[in-house]
Order: C-alpha cells, then sequence, then structure tokens
C-alpha cells in the first residue's frame, strides 16, 4: 500500500483563545477522497488550512509526503487549495491569472496548461473579460482551474460545489474523480451528503474541532445518514 | 529570484489596471506642493531648512497613503494566501511589494521635485548628485518602514485606522534625516552625517523583515 501523502495525530489548533481544533487524526493516500461534513463552526475550513500550511498548529503531529511538518505554518507548492475565496485578482482576466499562477509554480507549456484549464471548467467564453465581472459561481470554476492546472499530489478544497450550477457540479465530481485516479489524495467539505457519496472513499463528521464519526461510502446509504445528520447537527446532542 | 520577479510583473501590472496608488501619490504630493506655494507665495523660497521639511512632508504622507493600498489589494480574494503557497517561500512576496513601492516613490519625487523647485525659486545648482542620493534613500526608507508596516497591518482588524499609528513613529527618523540632509545641501553645508544616518535607517529596515516576515502569516 503506498505511503499516505498526509497523516495527522491529534491536531489541535487554536484561534486567539478558542481552541477549533481538538484533537484531529487522519490519513489520506494517494488516490484516497475523504469528505468532511459537519454543522457551520464545526471546524472544516481551519483543518484544510492548517493541513494545507496555510496556519500553523499548537499540539498534535502532522506529516506531509513523508516529512513532519513544524508546527510554524508551513505551505507546500505539491498542495492545491480551494478556499472560501477564489485567489483570483478581480481586475485580471482569467487568463491572466492563470498564466501568473503558471510562471509561480514554475510549469512549463505555460499557453497549453491555461488553455486546458479554462477549458476544464467551461470558461472559454469568459476567460478575457476580469474576474471582477463573474458571478460566484464562474469564480468558483475560476478557482477550480487554477488548482486544476497546477496539478497537486493533495487537493484540499473547502466546499467545492458552492455556488455552482447543475452543470458546474459535475465538473467539479468529475475533476474530483479524475485527480483521485491520476494518484493525487483529496481532502473536501461539502454539507450534502449525496456529494460525498459520489466522489469520496470515506466520510466523516466533525463537531466541535473533532471528528465524531467516520465511514466508508460504500455501502452507506441515506437512511443511515439521516439518523446521523440528527445526532451531530444542532440540538443539545452536539454539546453533549 | 523568478517568483520575485513574476510579483513585481503582476504588481505592474495591477497598477496599470487600477491606477489607484501612483495615482494617489502623485496626486497627493502635487497639492501638498500647490497649498504651501499659494499659502506662503514668494515667502516660501526664503524658509531655509523649512523648505526641505516642506518637500519630505508631501512624500511622506504621499508614501503612507499608498503603501498600504498595495497589501490591502490581496485581500479582495484572499490572493496573499495562495502567493505563500506557490514555490520559493513567502519573503519574495514581501520583497516584491517594497521594490514596486519604491519605484512608485521614485517616480513621485520625479514628478515632484522639478515642479517644486519651480515653485519655489530653487535654483538649478542645488538640485544636485547628492540630493537625487538623499532622493533614493529617503525613498527606500519611507517604502522599508511602509511595506513592512503594511504586512503587519494586513492581519489586524481595521487595518486601515491602526496603520498610520504604527507607520508615524517609525517613519520619524526617515523624515528627520532625509529633511536635515536635504536641507544641508541646500544651505551648502555638510550633509553626509545625516546621509549616513539615513543609510543606517534604510539597512535596519532592510534587515528586520528577514527576522520578523514569516511571524507576521500567522493567525
Amino acid at each position: 500500500m503506498a505511503n499516505p501523502i498526509v497523516v495527522a495525530e491529534g491536531l489541535v489548533k487554536d484561534i486567539g483563545a478558542t481552541p477549533v481544533l481538538r484533537g484531529v487524526s487522519l490519513a489520506i493516500r494517494p488516490r484516497g477522497v475523504l469528505a468532511v461534513m459537519g454543522a457551520n463552526g464545526a471546524g472544516k475550513s481551519t483543518l484544510l488550512k492548517v493541513l494545507g500550511g496555510i496556519w500553523g498548529y499548537r499540539g498534535g503531529r502532522l506529516e506531509r509526503f513523508g516529512k513532519v511538518v513544524p508546527r510554524d505554518a508551513m505551505p507546500d507548492p505539491r498542495i492545491g487549495i480551494l478556499g472560501h475565496q477564489s485567489f483570483l485578482y478581480p481586475h485580471l482576466t482569467l487568463l491572466e491569472n492563470l498564466r501568473l499562477y503558471a510562471r509561480l509554480w514554475e510549469l512549463s507549456s505555460v499557453e497549453e496548461r491555461v488553455m486546458k484549464a479554462v477549458q476544464a471548467v467551461g470558461l472559454e467564453w469568459a476567460a478575457q473579460d476580469p474576474v471582477r465581472t463573474y458571478s460566484r459561481g464562474m469564480r468558483q470554476r475560476g478557482a477550480l482551474a487554477r488548482i486544476w492546472m497546477i496539478a497537486p499530489q493533495l487537493w484540499l478544497l473547502d466546499e467545492p460545489y458552492s455556488g455552482l450550477d447543475e452543470e458546474g457540479r459535475r465538473m467539479v465530481t468529475h475533476m474530483i474523480q479524475g485527480a483521485g485516479e491520476r494518484g493525487a489524495g483529496l481532502v473536501f467539505t461539502t454539507h450534502r451528503i449525496d456529494e460525498a457519496l459520489q466522489c469520496a472513499d470515506a466520510v466523516t463528521i466533525m463537531a466541535r474541532g473533532t471528528m465524531v464519526w467516520w465511514s466508508r461510502t460504500e455501502g452507506l446509504d441515506r437512511a443511515d445518514w439521516d439518523v446521523l445528520r440528527s445526532r451531530y447537527w444542532g440540538g443539545r446532542a452536539f454539546h453533549a | 529570484m523568478r517568483k520575485f520577479i513574476v510579483l513585481v510583473g503582476k504588481d505592474l501590472l495591477l497598477e496599470a489596471r487600477q491606477k489607484d496608488v501612483w495615482v494617489l501619490m502623485i496626486a497627493f504630493a502635487v497639492l501638498e506642493l500647490f497649498l504651501f506655494a499659494f499659502t506662503l507665495g514668494d515667502q516660501g523660497s526664503r524658509w531655509g531648512a523649512a523648505r526641505a521639511g516642506i518637500l519630505w512632508m508631501g512624500f511622506l504622507f504621499a508614501g503612507m497613503l499608498s503603501i498600504g493600498r498595495s497589501y490591502a489589494r490581496e485581500s479582495q480574494e484572499d490572493t496573499l494566501t495562495a502567493l505563500s503557497l506557490a514555490p520559493g517561500g513567502r519573503m519574495p512576496v514581501f520583497w516584491a511589494k517594497l521594490a514596486v513601492a519604491f519605484v512608485a516613490m521614485v517616480t513621485m519625487e520625479g514628478v515632484v521635485v522639478p515642479l517644486y523647485a519651480m515653485l519655489f525659486n530653487l535654483p538649478q545648482s542645488l538640485l544636485s548628485g547628492p540630493l537625487a542620493l538623499v532622493l533614493v534613500l529617503g525613498a527606500l526608507g519611507v517604502v522599508a518602514v511602509g511595506t513592512l508596516m503594511a504586512a503587519v497591518g494586513f492581519n489586524l482588524s481595521g487595518h486601515d485606522t491602526v496603520m498610520p499609528i504604527l507607520l508615524m513613529p517609525l517613519e520619524v527618523p526617515v523624515a528627520i534625516t532625509a529633511v536635515q540632509a536635504t536641507a544641508q545641501l541646500w544651505q551648502h553645508g555638510d550633509p553626509w552625517p545625516w546621509i549616513h544616518g539615513l543609510m543606517a535607517f534604510d539597512m535596519v529596515f532592510l534587515a528586520l523583515p528577514l527576522l520578523a516576515y514569516e511571524f507576521l502569516w500567522e493567525v
């Protein structure tokens, strides 16, 4: 079995004095896709930022690509992160943005890669328009094009389906499956179980900074999910 | 180095599109000059050391107004995070911001100084080589402190308010040394002790980010 791309053991992260991650453990191997679910404020986005090295962590252990990551934040260009914002400059066109990131990532055949990325997200028709004229869904597509273009070994996607139309959602599913097939590891957050069941090998639920439940998606059905949802989303059970 | 060059190109392209930093700087400095020229009339040319102060106050406030904007541009879509993820580490992001701000300051000085000479009847002989050195070193001091403080302020809530308060006391040494060096030049005194002071100040604020910048990225 291939070595894990990322291993977290008992990760602890505070923001100010507030504990946001309280001992999160996970391992992602090549081709592994994990869906992280949970109510707002559960710590999903923070987990992705810590895994991606945008933020440091206070306790536990984090290993990426076989090396222990120091507790100070340490990014790695082999990681592609989709955040709540697009990471695109609004006053530049999508083509200019992608060219910029292609040069920063020192990719070869810049123009070819940029055009393929634009095609992959279906934005050929708007690629020469400034990103500030884009709708929310178009920005999300542009942000996904950036990650697709750099072809990272670890994809960390925070609500990748957010703001997308039906065709866009299919595109994301296809993109996640394709990245997994090419050997990348993926972690993505979502609020919809059908999205998790479509793409992920495993699904976990976070509540108040810890992973309270996980399962392989194979064999998991909607009825089980409805019971879990009532247990971990809202209400007093959440605080138990 | 490659990342630095790409980021300088990006910042220049953004400035060409948005025109919000350089235009603001030059407009502010020119307006300040006209304000003093109209207020003081022909007395302005007889004010000795205060003439240098008028020039440098314009540069200082124009720099303070505009340098923070270069980081503010990165906040809209969290692009600073994306830049930090790219190969080459985080320092090139800072040096690129500093380099573009420096070019902007020197360009502003290039526009303002001839205008100043005209408005305040400054003889051509006083626009000497050493003045160019003082202008370059002064610009470097203003942008070194300003860019570092802009990076500090980026993660602070209400950074628009906090920035000038943090920046003002730190810019005092560069203001004093630059004004005194310019005044000594224009009064045919010895500017070199002040120029050396300006050099020392520049070196401190160019070295400080190497030690502190990585800490600025954390929450």
